[in-house]
């Protein structure tokens, strides 16, 4: 399989949570806002594909000082697709395999609509929640 | 409790909660633990937790996840502990959490029985986005402070 391919709807993708954005006390543990994109995302959401790489090697690129302060979770691609989300791959050679964008995701698109795309990180975050493949050390 | 629905925060109420309360600055008074009016400040009742969650923050520097996060300005907190004090004036539960955002801003979100889930983020000095999501319903979303 090669990180160029166009990612499939039976494929499950990573994404790094930091600790501060999970509570086990709170229904769901994790928050929205791990999934919110930040300045950095100007072309989408950064997400890995699970066939290229192991929870813990999302993690490679994290300042390792913070490193063992991540929780990975995997989401279903075809659960983003039913939020309305699309993946492109996007291979980083400068970082772990299996880089992907969630385009809808973008800086810009979501600060242009919020309205519209926080009520879906909340969807993401539940998602993720029931779905954590790595904890902190 | 009063819903934050029913809970209007005017302009000038939170004004006053970040700069004077009572006589006492309360705001920059809890930023800094060590200003002798510190003594003078009332705390935060029920939400006295998250209030020193947000003081917390003030340690997290940027780059706090790793990955280029911002960490809340002075003025972000100032507001935020203002806005923490109004809706304690108008009887509004505590939250449940209490989180920085990746850009600098910070979020109350309070996650109900029922399903419900409502989140304040003040995203910039004296501004707020709220947002409430009803099982089964579409998401509501306002500002503060309430026009």
């Amino acid at each position: 399989m090669d990180e160029q391919e166009p990612v499939q709807d039976d494929e499950f993708v990573y994404r790094r949570i930091p600790r501060i954005f999970f509570d086990s006390a709170i229904a769901p543990p994790i928050r929205r806002e791990a999934f919110r994109p930040t300045h950095n995302d100007t072309t989408g959401l950064s997400v890995f594909r699970a066939a290229f790489l192991r929870p813990e090697d999302a993690l490679a690129h994290v300042d390792p000082a913070k490193r063992s302060d991540y929780y990975v979770v995997r989401l279903a691609v075809a659960d983003l697709r039913a939020l309305g989300l699309t993946l492109v791959a996007n291979p980083d050679p400068n970082g772990p395999p299996g880089h992907a964008l969630i385009p809808e995701l973008s800086w810009p698109a979501y600060q242009a609509d919020k309205a519209r795309w926080k009520p879906i990180l909340f969807e993401l975050a539940k998602l993720a929640s029931a779905a954590i493949v790595h904890q902190p050390s | 409790m009063s819903s934050l629905l029913d809970c209007p925060i005017p302009e000038q109420a939170w004004l006053r909660e970040v700069g004077q309360r009572n006589g006492a600055f309360t705001v920059p008074a809890r930023l800094d633990a060590a200003l002798e009016s510190q003594r003078d400040v009332p705390d935060a009742g029920p939400w006295e937790p998250a209030v020193m969650k947000l003081v917390e923050f003030e340690h997290l520097g940027d780059n706090w996840d790793g990955l280029g996060a911002r960490a809340p300005s002075s003025e972000m907190l100032a507001s935020a502990i203002g806005l923490a004090y109004c809706f304690l004036e108008q009887a509004v539960d505590p939250p449940d959490c209490v989180v920085p955002g990746l850009e600098g801003s910070v979020m109350f979100e309070w996650h109900d029985p029922d399903g419900t889930y409502t989140e304040v983020e003040i995203v910039r000095p004296l501004y707020a986005e709220v947002m409430v999501i009803e099982p089964g319903k579409p998401a509501r979303h306002w500002t503060l402070p309430t026009r």
